[in-house]
């Protein structure tokens, strides 16, 4: 983990939640047992679904049922798991029982109703915190999956962290076109390279997905995509402001934004310089639920500019890139 | 916070008071109210008899479940309790302290309800989406009742001729009789979260 967040951060408290998605086959299961006899000295407790390929090791092992809940506002992208919310609260009457918690994801599961508990359930919120989408892909079959299904394209497109498994089963010329078939849908997420799901620990687990610092700050500007894309394609866009933004502006700006577009935009992440105040701002949202905190202080030397990425469908760059700029003090 | 003091001056007036590890998840009387059960997260069982009420250190304590205790009812007997716990075990536990395991199943048993009158008794129990409805004595399944999702809560009607369970997008009544199959679903959209049946019958 990086030194980005304080120990002050009244987040350590909340038992960090690492979630983990990747179609059948992909090597889920082989990760997840990787990450549970490391040794880290942590106990976690698995939320894992019934169609699971092997056997998880773990003492503290709970069947879920990929029960996906409407929201009362009758939209279509609103939805949260009702089993998860059930399991988590009893979960965390044994809150000493384990450090943190891991779910597993069957792999036609749409990550956004999962991600969409932790902002919308305030019992969720008030004791855990979601660490990162962990997706695992499979580097063999990858570019098969994304032309067949449709939930391929979405567990990229919610990932933290991409584990690009089997890479010893294909050869560098493979191996390159998976990452620029998962680069197009994802321009952010770190992508690991690992064989029979050995990854680093460090690699998956309190990452601190939400902590953007790192993972913003390591991106380029060349996100100007210069690849034509399909309208329907999901894609990412990177926006930057060095100009202080003005947080009433900004909150109003997203708000609307989210509002409309909430459908379309499945992630929106940011590290933002509001005017007047000492701290980061972390912005993060699922669909049209957002969420932010501030994270501490700018550190020395570092840019003090307003970063903001989006991965959805039909992103208007040029569209979003004028609202981010209004956004701006003036 | 006036409220809480004088919670806390009626406990040592009148009553006693006992920590333990982790959550309490539930509480009941037996169904002669001569005991009282408490169920913990560590899946122990607390029992304080009415004799014994105002002396904690002599309520008896029964490690009945591997993981938490999550339900708690009456047994179908005057001075017992049935727990169910998320091991997938359906307990008894009676006036003795011995524990009798009733059932297993691979889901958190989350809820229990218990029946008895002149004529029948029965026992019904909440894993996953099935509810399992069994003879007063436990031993029996009678019934295996499928939902469409999670059970959040179930009930007997005040004659035991009906069950219900609620769940996500509604609930559904069924006949405890064991040769009617038909299912009355009472649809409401959205997220239900528990149940009770009007005491007078039709409502
Ligand atoms: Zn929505
Ligand atoms: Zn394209």
């Amino acid at each position: 983990m990086s030194d980005a967040s304080p120990t002050s951060d009244p987040a350590d408290t909340l038992v960090p939640v690492t979630v983990l998605t990747g179609f059948l086959g992909a090597g889920k299961t082989t990760l997840l047992n990787h990450i549970l006899t490391a040794e880290h000295g942590r106990k976690y407790a698995v939320v894992i679904n019934e169609f699971g390929e092997l056997g998880v090791d773990n003492d503290l092992v709970v069947d879920a049922d990929e029960e996906v809940f409407e929201m009362n506002n009758g939209c279509i992208c609103c939805t949260v798991r009702g089993d998860l919310i059930r399991i988590l609260g009893s979960l965390m009457k044994r809150r000493n029982k384990f450090d943190g918690i891991i779910i597993e994801t069957t792999g036609l599961a749409d990550p956004a109703p999962v991600a969409q508990t932790f902002f919308a359930d305030e019992d969720v919120r008030a004791k855990t915190r979601l660490d990162a989408v962990i997706t695992v892909v499979d580097a063999l079959n990858f570019l098969q999956t994304l032309k067949e299904s449709p939930e391929a394209h979405q567990q990229i497109a919610f990932a933290d962290v991409i584990i690009l498994n089997k890479t010893d089963l294909v050869d560098e010329a493979q191996l390159k076109a998976v990452e620029d078939a998962i680069r197009k849908l994802n321009a952010f997420a770190p992508i690991h390279k690992a064989q029979k799901g050995n990854v680093k620990l460090t690699d998956v687990m309190d990452v601190g997905g939400f902590d953007l610092q790192r993972t913003l700050s390591a991106v380029p500007d060349f996100l100007e995509n210069t690849h034509h894309h399909h309208e329907e394609d999901v894609n990412s866009i990177s926006l930057t402001l060095k100009t202080p933004l003005d947080a009433g502006r900004f909150q109003m700006w997203i708000s609307a934004l989210l509002q409309e577009k909430g459908t379309d935009i499945l992630r929106t992440k940011g590290i933002l310089n509001f005017e007047g105040q000492p701290d980061r701002f972390a912005f993060q949202a699922v669909h049209m639920m957002a969420d932010g905190n501030s994270i501490g202080p700018w550190k020395e030397g570092e840019v003090k500019e307003s970063r903001l990425v989006f991965i959805g469908r039909n992103l208007n760059r040029p569209q979003l890139r004028r609202g981010f700029e209004s956004c701006a003090v003036s | 916070m006036s409220t809480s003091s004088t919670l806390r001056g009626l406990i040592e007036k009148r009553g006693a008071s006992r920590t333990v590890d982790g959550h309490i998840t539930a509480c009941t009387a037996s169904r002669d109210n001569m005991r009282f059960a408490f169920t913990t997260a560590e899946g122990d069982v607390i029992i304080a008899h009415r004799a014994d009420l105002r002396e904690p250190a002599s309520w008896a304590t029964y490690a009945v479940h591997d993981g938490a205790a999550l339900a708690l009812a009456p047994d179908t007997d005057p001075s017992g309790f049935l727990t169910g716990g998320d091991d997938g075990r359906l307990c008894r536990l009676d006036m003795h302290g011995e524990v009798e395991e009733l059932g297993k199943t691979r889901r958190w048993v989350e809820h229990i309800a218990t029946h008895v009158d002149a004529k029948t008794a029965y026992i019904a129990s909440a894993a996953g989406k099935q509810v399992e409805l069994r003879d007063g004595r436990g031993e029996a399944v009678l019934k295996t009742l499928e939902h469409p999702s999670s059970v959040t809560g179930i009930v007997f009607d005040a004659k035991g001729k009906r069950i219900a369970a609620s769940h996500y997008n509604g609930a559904s009544v069924w006949y405890t009789q064991p040769k009617s199959e038909s299912v009355r679903p009472l649809e409401w959209k959205g997220s239900h979260t528990g149940i009770a049946i009007h005491p007078a019958g039709e409502a």
